[in-house]
Formats: C-alpha cells, sequence, structure tokens
C-alpha cells in the first residue's frame, strides 16, 4: 500500500513538472503580448509591396480609449512584410483579427488575385476580412484616419458594419467573396473605394467593378446602391433624391425570370420597392412622385447594365440565374459571350406605403 | 442483465460518421464531380446502406445477439484470425491516417506553434485512456460527448446557410456526372472511406451491448442528409469551382459565417472542437476493436497489446513526414478495406446462411 | 456469579458505570448499566412499578409475566453481555436465580430534536431532516415512504460490533443485483471498523482513489423515498444525520426531489440552469486561459483589446495568474465552511470585496479574470450537493491545465476526458451515467 502511494504522488509530481515544462515548451503567447492589427494598406510599386498596418495599442494609464501605432515596410510578398514588422515589433504579430484590408487604386487596377489567395492559403487571415479600395496613396489615409481613430478603436470596421455605420451605397466585400469571384464562371464583386474626407473621417467614392481580381470599372454611390437592392441586400433607411421628392426605400423584393432565346439570354426582372415620402419640393402628386422614381431606377439600372457589358463583369451575379439552362462550358464563357449580349426588361414597381405624419396635400 | 442499448449505438454510430465526414468527404466528392454532387453521394451511401444490411443480416443469421469474434471462433481460431486479422490490419492503418491527419488540421487551425508529437500525444492518449475503460464506457461517453456536442454542430449547420447562394445547386443534372464518370475518379472511391470506419463495430459490441437492427438501420438512413450537407454547404457558398481549391471545403464555408450577437468570432471553431471529440470517440473504438482482435491471438490482460498498439500508431505517426505519404498509405490500404467492407459482410452472410440451414436440418431431425 | 464478576471487572472502571442492588418482588437483583445512557431515577421506577406487579407470582408458575420485563438471556457469555451494556441496556441479575434479564430502560434524549435540514436548505417542500439517532431516521423515512415493502436489515459492525448500519431497501423496486452486492459486502465485511464513509466505502469495496463519491447522501426522508422508489438502496449509519444512498448517479448532480414541488416547467428549467452552472464551472477558467494565452483569434475584437488592456502590466503567464485566484477563492470557500455562521459573511466581504479589489488595482490579476472566477465560484455553489461540487471543483483543474498547453483543443479533450472518466464509473454494476427511472427499469 504504501509503495503504491509513493508510486502515486511521484507519478503525481512527473505530470506536474511535465506540465510545467510543456507549457513552456512551445510560445503561448499572452494576449497583451500580441499585436492584434485591424487595418492592413497595401500599395505595391514596381514589383515591391507596402504594408501600412494600424495596429490598436491597450493602455491602462489613460481612459482615453484605444492608442494606436501605425507600422509600415516593404518588401517583395506580403507574407514576408508582415514578418517582418513582426519581427521589429517587441509583440508577436497575429493578424487573425484583422477586419479591413485597404488596397491602393493603383494596386488594384493592377489585380489583386495573388494577394487574395495568399490569404486564403496562409489561413492567418480571417476570410471575413473586409476589402476596401482606397482612392488616395495609403500613407495619407492612414495620416488622415490616426486623427480621428483615437477615440473610437475600430471607425474603419465600424463604417462597413450591418450593424454599425455601413449604409446602402456601400458595396460588400469580403476577401472569400473576392476569391470566389475570382474563381467563378458567374459572379463579379464590387469593392467599395474610399478616402479620408474633410468632416467626416471617410468618404465614400462608390465602388470599384472587379473581375477577375483586376479593377475594371466604377459604379458611383448610387449605382451601387441598386446593385445592393438587386442582389437582395436589405436597403432599409435608404434617402433617394428626385427632382420632386425624397424618399426612403422600407422594403423591397425581386422577381426575376431568366430564359435563352437563340442563344441570347433575356432577363424580366420586377424590383418592387417599398417607399415612405419624407420630403417633397412643390405639390406632387402621389402618381407622379411614383413614375418618376421609376423612370430614374430603371435608367440608373440600366447604366449599370451597360457598364457590365462594357467591363465583362458580372457583379450583380446574373449569370447566377443562368446556371439551369446553360451547359458547364457554355457557362465558362458567360461573360465574355453572353453578358454582352444579354437582352433585359427590368421594370421597378413602387408603392408608396406612407405618406409620413402630414397627408399629402399639406 | 440484458438491456437495450440502441441510444447508446447509435450514438457511437452517428459520432463515427459525423467526425470523419465533415473533413474527408466534401473535397472528395468536389473532385470526383463536376456538378449535380447528388448523384455520387447517394450512389456511394446506397452501396454503403446494402453493405451496412448485408453485415447486420450476416450477424443476424447467428442469433444476432454475439460478437463476431465469438462466431468466428466456433469455426476454429485459425479461421477467425485468418478473417479478421486484415481488419485489424486496416483498422491500424485507419488509426494512423486518422491521427495524424487530424493532429495536422488541429495544427493548422488551433495552434500554429505547437509541435505535432504533442497534439498527436494528447489526441492518441485520450483515445487509448478511453479504449482502456472498455466498451460500455466508450458508449457512455459517446452519449455524453453526443449530447454536448450536437446542439453546437446543430447551430453551426444552420447559420452555414447564411451565405448560401442557392443558384450554385444548379445544374442538377449534368451530362458528365449522369455519365457516371466519376465511377473512373479515384477520389470517389476514397471518398468511402468515410463510410468504412463506422459500422463494422456493430459487429464487435454484442452482446455486451444490445441494439435493434432496424433501428441502427434509420440512423443509416440520416446520414444521408449529413453527407449531402457536408458537401452543398461549400458548394452553395463558393460553388463548385471555387469549392474544389480547398483542403477543407466545409470549414472553409463554416469560416465565412458571421454571427454578429455572438461574443466569439470563428464560428467554425466551435464546429471543429465537436468533430475532434467526437474523433477522440472513434479513434478509441478502433483502438479497442483492434485489441479485441489482437487479444484472440493471446490471451493477455487488455492494456498489453493496448499499449503496443498505441506505441506502433504513435511511432508510425511521428515517422510520417507529409499529405502526400498519408494518401499513398490510404492508397496501400485499399485491399484490406475493400476486405473490410465487402468480403467480410457477404462471407459472414454467406456463414449465416449455412449455418441457419444447418440448424433447421438438425431441427427437422 | 463468574459471568456477572467479568463484566463489572472489564466495565467497572467507568465513573458512569453503576452497579446498583435493590430488591425486586422480594428477590435480591443487581442492576448493571452506564447510567449516561439511561434516566436513572425514571428507569428505577419504572422497575419498582414492574417489581410491585410481579410480586406475589411464582417464576415457574408464571414465567410470562417475568418476561415481560425484558429479554432473559440463556447461557449468556461476557462479551455479549458487555455489548449489551453498551448498548444502552440495563442487566438484571437475580442473584438468587442466577438469572439475568436485559431490560430497556427510559433512554435519556442524546439527539437533536427533528430539526431544519442545515446543508439542504429547502424552500417549499418538507423540511424535517434527519438527525443523529438512527431510529429516529428510520421512523422518518418509514413515515414518508409509507410503503408495505419497505424492509430494514440491521448489520453491527466493527471488532466489537459496536456500531450499527441499518440497511433499507423496497422490495419490490431495488435493483436485485445492486441489493444482492451491498449485502455480500456487508457480511464479509462486518469485523471492519466504520468510523467514517471512507471507511463505509471501503467496507463496499469501493476503489478508494475514486473522484466520484459513490454515496449521495441527503438530510431529506423525502429524498430518501424518491431514491427507494427508483431502485436504490439506503444505508444508515449510527450518530450520522445523512442518509446515504447507493448508488450515486450523474443526475443526482442536477436533480433534487424538491424540484418537483414547483410547475414542470420550472423542474426542467432549474435542472437545466444547474446543468448549465456545472458546465460554466468546468469550462470558465480554462476557456479563458485558452482563449487569452493560446487561441486569442476567438475572441471578437472588441472584447480582445479590453481583455489586452486589463492584463497590460499582469507580470505572469494567464495559467500562473488563475491558478492565484483560483486557490484564494477555494481558501475562501474551505475557510467559511470552517467558521461559525457569524463570522462568514465578514470573511466572504473580506475575501471577495477588499481582496478582490486590491488584488486588481494593484496589478496583479486582470479584472476580467475576477468576474470569470465569480462566476465560476459562484457556478460551483448551483450543483446539488456539497460532495458534488468537490468532484466538479477538481475537474475544473484537469481542464484549466490542460487549456494551458493546448488551448481549445486542450479544453475539448479534457471535457472529453472527464466524460469518459464518468462514463467508466460504475458502482454494482450500475453506471454512473444512468437514468434509474422510478419503476424500476432503466434506460442508459
Amino acid at each position: 500500500m504504501r509503495k503504491r502511494l509513493l508510486a502515486r504522488v511521484s507519478l503525481l509530481l512527473l505530470i506536474v513538472a511535465a506540465m510545467g515544462i510543456l507549457s513552456g515548451c512551445w510560445d503561448n503567447k499572452d494576449i497583451n503580448h500580441r499585436s492584434l492589427p485591424v487595418v492592413m494598406g497595401i500599395s505595391k510599386s514596381e514589383d515591391l509591396y507596402k504594408i501600412l498596418l494600424q495596429i490598436p495599442e491597450p493602455s491602462q494609464t489613460n481612459n482615453s480609449g484605444t492608442e494606436f501605432r501605425f507600422v509600415g515596410a516593404t518588401g517583395s510578398t506580403i507574407n514576408e512584410i508582415v514578418d517582418r514588422i513582426g519581427a521589429n515589433m517587441e509583440t508577436q504579430m497575429d493578424l487573425l483579427h484583422l477586419k479591413v484590408i485597404l488596397i491602393e487604386k493603383a494596386y488594384a487596377e493592377e489585380g489583386i488575385n495573388d494577394a487574395v489567395s495568399a490569404f486564403m492559403r496562409t489561413n492567418v487571415i480571417s476570410p471575413r476580412t473586409m476589402a476596401v479600395i482606397c482612392d488616395e496613396p495609403i500613407e495619407h489615409f492612414f495620416s488622415k484616419i490616426k486623427r480621428y481613430s483615437r477615440n473610437n478603436g475600430t471607425i474603419l470596421e465600424d463604417f462597413f458594419q450591418f450593424d454599425a455605420g455601413w449604409s446602402p451605397q456601400v458595396a460588400q466585400s469580403r476577401i472569400w467573396e473576392l476569391f470566389r469571384s475570382v474563381h467563378s464562371f458567374t459572379h463579379d464583386e464590387a469593392i467599395p473605394i474610399i478616402k479620408s474626407g474633410s468632416g467626416t473621417v471617410i468618404e465614400t467614392m462608390g465602388s470599384a467593378i472587379i473581375r477577375n481580381g483586376k479593377m475594371v470599372g466604377r459604379l458611383s454611390a448610387n449605382e451601387t446602391l441598386l446593385a445592393n437592392i438587386f442582389n437582395g441586400l436589405n436597403v432599409k433607411g435608404k434617402i433617394e433624391v428626385m427632382n420632386s421628392a425624397t424618399v426612403q426605400i422600407v422594403g423591397n423584393r425581386i422577381h426575376n425570370k431568366s430564359s435563352m432565346e437563340n442563344g441570347i439570354p433575356v432577363l424580366k426582372s420586377t424590383v418592387h420597392l417599398k417607399v415612405k415620402l419624407l420630403e417633397m419640393k412643390g405639390n406632387p402628386t402621389k402618381e407622379q412622385i411614383k413614375e418618376q422614381l421609376q423612370a430614374i431606377l430603371e435608367q440608373r439600372l440600366q447604366n449599370v447594365l451597360n457598364k457590365m457589358k462594357a467591363d465583362q463583369a458580372d457583379i450583380l451575379g446574373l449569370g447566377q440565374l443562368y446556371r439551369n439552362k446553360l451547359k458547364r462550358d457554355q457557362l465558362e464563357a458567360w461573360r465574355s459571350q453572353y453578358l454582352p449580349h444579354l437582352k433585359s426588361d427590368i421594370r421597378f414597381k413602387v408603392s408608396i406605403e406612407s405618406e409620413g405624419e402630414l397627408k399629402m396635400g399639406a | 442483465m440484458r438491456m437495450d442499448k440502441t441510444g447508446q449505438v447509435v450514438a457511437v454510430y452517428l459520432i463515427s460518421h459525423i467526425g470523419i465526414i465533415f473533413i474527408f468527404y466534401p473535397g472528395q466528392i468536389l473532385e470526383s464531380a463536376e456538378s449535380s454532387h447528388w448523384l455520387p453521394i447517394t450512389i456511394g451511401f446506397c452501396f454503403y446502406l446494402v453493405m451496412i444490411g448485408i453485415y447486420l443480416k450476416g450477424i443476424r443469421c447467428f442469433g444476432g445477439r454475439s460478437s463476431i469474434i465469438t462466431i468466428l471462433q466456433e469455426r476454429g481460431k485459425i479461421v477467425a484470425l485468418a478473417m479478421l486479422l486484415p481488419v485489424a490490419v486496416y483498422f491500424t492503418v485507419v488509426a494512423i491516417v486518422t491521427l495524424r491527419a487530424y493532429a495536422e488540421v488541429i495544427m493548422s487551425l488551433f495552434l500554429t506553434s505547437t509541435p505535432i508529437w504533442a497534439i498527436m500525444a494528447l489526441l492518441l492518449g485520450t483515445a487509448v485512456y478511453i479504449a482502456y475503460l472498455g466498451l460500455e464506457a466508450i458508449f457512455r461517453t459517446a452519449l455524453l460527448v453526443v449530447l454536448l456536442g450536437v446542439p453546437i454542430i446543430l447551430f453551426v449547420l444552420f447559420s452555414s446557410f447564411q451565405n448560401a447562394d442557392w443558384y450554385y445547386v444548379f445544374p442538377l443534372l449534368d451530362k458528365g456526372t449522369m455519365s457516371f464518370s466519376f465511377l473512373g475518379h479515384t477520389a470517389f472511391y476514397k471518398s468511402m472511406l468515410v463510410f468504412s470506419g463506422g459500422f463494422l463495430f456493430l459487429g464487435f459490441i454484442q452482446p455486451a451491448l444490445t441494439y435493434k437492427p432496424s433501428k441502427v438501420i434509420v440512423a443509416c438512413v440520416c446520414m444521408l442528409p449529413i453527407l449531402l450537407l457536408s458537401v452543398y454547404i461549400p458548394v452553395l457558398t463558393y460553388g463548385r469551382s471555387t469549392a474544389v481549391l480547398f483542403n477543407l471545403p466545409f470549414l472553409e464555408a463554416a469560416e465565412t459565417v458571421e454571427i454578429t450577437w455572438l461574443m466569439f468570432d470563428r464560428v467554425s471553431m466551435f464546429f471543429m472542437i465537436c468533430l475532434i471529440s467526437f474523433i477522440m470517440l472513434l479513434l478509441a473504438l478502433i483502438i479497442w476493436m483492434i485489441v479485441q482482435v489482437l487479444r484472440m491471438a493471446a490471451r493477455t490482460p487488455d492494456w498489453v497489446p493496448l499499449l503496443i498498439l498505441a506505441a506502433i500508431i504513435y511511432l508510425v505517426c511521428l515517422f510520417i513526414p507529409d499529405w502526400l505519404v498519408l494518401d499513398r498509405l490510404l492508397w496501400w490500404n485499399v485491399i484490406p478495406r475493400i476486405y473490410s467492407i465487402i468480403v467480410l459482410p457477404v462471407a459472414l452472410l454467406v456463414m449465416g446462411y449455412r449455418y441457419m440451414k444447418k440448424r433447421k436440418v438438425e431441427a427437422e431431425q | 456469579m463468574k459471568l456477572f464478576e467479568r463484566v463489572i471487572l472489564r466495565l467497572g472502571q467507568d465513573s458512569d458505570f453503576i452497579r446498583f442492588p435493590t430488591t425486586m418482588a422480594g428477590e435480591s437483583v443487581i442492576l448493571l448499566g452506564y447510567q449516561t445512557f439511561f434516566d436513572f431515577a425514571e428507569t428505577l421506577r419504572h422497575l419498582q412499578a414492574q417489581s410491585a406487579r410481579i410480586a406475589d407470582t411464582e417464576w415457574e408458575v408464571t414465567p410470562r409475566l417475568i418476561q415481560g420485563l425484558g429479554e432473559f438471556l440463556d447461557n449468556p457469555d461476557a462479551d455479549m453481555l458487555v455489548s449489551l451494556v453498551l448498548r444502552g441496556q440495563l442487566l438484571i441479575w437475580f442473584e438468587a436465580r442466577d438469572r439475568i434479564i436485559s431490560f430497556t430502560p427510559t433512554a435519556r434524549i442524546l439527539s437533536r430534536s427533528i430539526e431544519a435540514p442545515i446543508t439542504e436548505s429547502v424552500v417549499r417542500g418538507s423540511i424535517s431532516a434527519f438527525v443523529e439517532d438512527i431510529d429516529t431516521n428510520i421512523g422518518l423515512i418509514r413515515k414518508t415512504a409509507a410503503a408495505e415493502d419497505l424492509r430494514t436489515h440491521t448489520y453491527w459492525t466493527g471488532a466489537d460490533k459496536q456500531k450499527q448500519i441499518v440497511l433499507i431497501y423496497r422490495e419490490r423496486c431495488a435493483n436485485p443485483r445492486l441489493l444482492e452486492g451491498i449485502i455480500q459486502k456487508l457480511e464479509e465485511n462486518l469485523g471492519m471498523n466504520v468510523q467514517n464513509l471512507q471507511n463505509l466505502s471501503s467496507m463496499l469495496g469501493f476503489n478508494p482513489w475514486t473522484g466520484i463519491t459513490k454515496f449521495n447522501s441527503t438530510e431529506l426522508p423525502q429524498e430518501v423515498e424518491r431514491a427507494l422508489q427508483k431502485g436504490k438502496v439506503v444505508l444508515l449509519l449510527d450518530r450520522f444525520p445523512f442518509a446515504l444512498i447507493v448508488p450515486s448517479l450523474l443526475t443526482d448532480m442536477f436533480a433534487v426531489e424538491n424540484d418537483r414541488n414547483y410547475p414542470l416547467v420550472y423542474t426542467y428549467l432549474t435542472r437545466f440552469l444547474r446543468v448549465i452552472g456545472v458546465l460554466t464551472n468546468v469550462i470558465i477558467p480554462g476557456l479563458y486561459v485558452s482563449l487569452v494565452s493560446v487561441n486569442p483569434d476567438m475572441l471578437r475584437i472588441e472584447i480582445a483589446l479590453t481583455i489586452a488592456r486589463s492584463r497590460m502590466d499582469v507580470p505572469y503567464p494567464s495559467l500562473v495568474e488563475t491558478l492565484l485566484l483560483l486557490i484564494i477563492l477555494e481558501l475562501i470557500i474551505e475557510a467559511s465552511i470552517r467558521l461559525p455562521k457569524s463570522i462568514g459573511p465578514t470573511l466572504t466581504m473580506v475575501g471577495g470585496i477588499i481582496l478582490g479589489q486590491a488584488v486588481v488595482s494593484a496589478k496583479l490579476v486582470s479584472n476580467i479574470l475576477i468576474i470569470v472566477l465569480a462566476a465560476t465560484t459562484i457556478s460551483s455553489s448551483t450543483v446539488v450537493g456539497y460532495h458534488n461540487s468537490l468532484t466538479i471543483r477538481v475537474f475544473k483543474y484537469l481542464i484549466l491545465f490542460l487549456s494551458a498547453i493546448f488551448g481549445l483543443y486542450g479544453l475539448v479533450a479534457g471535457l472529453v476526458l472527464i466524460c469518459a472518466y464518468m462514463a467508466s464509473v460504475t458502482s454494482f454494476g450500475i453506471p454512473y451515467v444512468h437514468l434509474m427511472r422510478p419503476n424500476g427499469d432503466a434506460n442508459g
């Protein structure tokens, strides 16, 4: 009995000792010894990448919020640069919390395919990271937001979050969606374009049309809104300005009918919009407002479609509607063979849900 | 005291399949066919259903209340050894591959800086401990783990539809797939791995745990939606042409899920956690079965073959340098696998019929 | 008589041992016994009254009347007499006739009266609890269970057979294998001394190192009633104000009989709450350590930054930090059990508020950890029965250590290990993870 007890005790001691050794064996770094960058800016000039990281620095001394640190480096691959920055920092770099990747416009035009697949491959960056194009040099943008971000640690992220500061004119695109668009036959993405604003931190500049990882065109903010509506995003609370009135969209529903006629795709769509009247100029009737709104929207959507056809980029994912009508090899040629010839008949049906607190004539 | 433990048996059955399916299955199926993946899934599943049916029927011919080890031993120790040793070899390789592959997955998802030997040691250690506790403990543990894990699994499965684009289902009837071209693809046969580890245990557990074969078949049919989900969630999220690029398509699809009200960022991790716990039990079960076969050859206390086996598995895993070797190991294992999931059940059924006939003749005399 | 002299020789040096010569019905008798066990004056009065009644009877003619006094002992030996005296009997020796009667005297009350339970508080339900006196306890059980098939067996254990164990079961409900096993073990090990539950557990052949208590102890007769109905077996120990229910099952952690005094919804909600409590207690410290030091990518960025800020100047790794505070909390729990009830709250305040506040502002631990550990400690008390809370308090350290090394993966491995351990525990063939239904049928 005594001997067994001794054996047990020594086994226990051994386990405790082993634990002490093991847990020190590989570096499990505590969270306060890690840097968690939230924004990464990428630009490229002459085969050299330049990367800027915005890293929140927790400080307990002043309760005024989060301090930020901006670090950057240049190099030939993204991972190498991140490693180099990490080596120079006193803490371990942990990119999984990255929320926004800012891509300089010039680099986006050159093509971001490699970067996107690198991000997907390494698993050090979450696929849910937002991709955004920056319409000015990244250093400039960062130095601008430095001033504002003192009070709000995740200002850039919040701008794109559904449950925070997102507004319906801003496109939504995440790294995984970009990666999908690179390999999908029938789906392209629109990435928001921003630059630093004068009054607000960020000014939205519409969005970029990305085809196969390259920026090939632009949409204005209003067109982005339409694209969002068409993609079925719930864009409540959006204000639309017309000659005679301002309305707020409170509900949208789309009905698509796709068919093939003589090898040409034909699309008949009806977009049902429910709107709320906010403001009127003069005294238009309900019918007038409706008709004007429908005309404007149809015109705008036509613009978007024309841009899509010209750029051969299917940001609305219209090709998805033809997946059951085309064969696989035909789908592969969707962008080049079919999309430019698409015949579309898209109608908007607007119904004014409420006139607000006042009666129509008031 | 004989009690019906169908609940536990079904729990173990589900665990041993789910743990493998979501990791191995979608990648292989996506590779085997360009579209209309439901067809290869259904074909593979039907084949599996037939095999499990034959196996259960075979056991039933012998009264349905004893383990195949005793059934075969009644026909002589040599026969039993000859018939079951290939199964043991097969299980050993499955254990090695599973251990190594999951350690790799864990390393890439959770613990990038932890050495792989430590990860494998914990995984194998847990499995061996559970196997040491014995069959009934394995099954009761499975019940507890299912109770804890299934809510999480269901939650992740439902939330994975967040980014689904239903148009990616099409084309449903693709000419290439309908011509059964996937039958010529090795990936299709590799996908059958997920079926093979799981059902043989049904023959080992009686009479300690008795169950109703009909209920097991019902549970087996429940696997079909799980298989479909595991393949179609990545397809709906990414589209086949993108999803086929991933090593672990399902987890990548789960990675895209964003749930703003949750305090955690990565829902896919919770899913992975449950899978790991399932895999620990599967490994324990496999190891227990190998030990049962080995103990037939030499009467020793349970822990001797257990420790030797654990040491062998661990050492082999340490010496596997990369996925390529793992893949080759899987390929070499095809013969024992075919034996285990086709020859053994069929042989059992044939023997069972002859046994029944003999009994009938004896009864008439 | 030599026999009687021997008894006196063995017990006579005790100061409370009396040897009282008197006359009964004209015969001179000697009374022997411990006066601390009974009310001597009352007993004597009783005896006198009896002797007046039998004064005229002849021993040979009407032995029955005399037998009414107590039990005649034929061929007694010294050991037997000593043990009778030790159990509180009064021996009456009729000197002339050389006969001994074992008389049950008016007992002195050596127990508390029936009170409300101390360790299990009942909000709505019967509140009489067991006391030290074993007969009272059996009475309570008989009164509550009110079943015809209720059986009791008494075992006198110990080297000199002085300690009483009573086995109670219901003939129709009890699990036969369990009952047989317990009876066999008890009869085998009658010679063992049973002073505490460890002794009893080795008497029943349980592994002394088991991490899960094999007895579910309760102070409440209605719990016993339910357990009996479910086919369990109950042991009562003399001078032990708890009934010991064998086997103890996993469900006993979450369910008390008293839950059923509320509407069914609340019964299940309360039990679900306890399950959450146990899970919280076991998982949360490990989860904190693994999220802070191994897998911070699981956290949302806002929480990650908050934790990072609160851990800013903490000098050691999160495992040490957590262990440090956990041990202090365990000390507080232990101390509040030791202390009298009047001082307990003071200690809680000092420990909880002052120490907690000071330790945070001194930057020894992060304040998130204080919240985590407060949640842990609170949830460890939601479990039913202190013996069960000990179990889960220990389990959480396993998970804590594994989490510190392997992060979330270690946490899962720990949980599976705990599940496996619990699944492997059986008592008399009944697994710990098992449901025992009232009608006796079982479903694992």
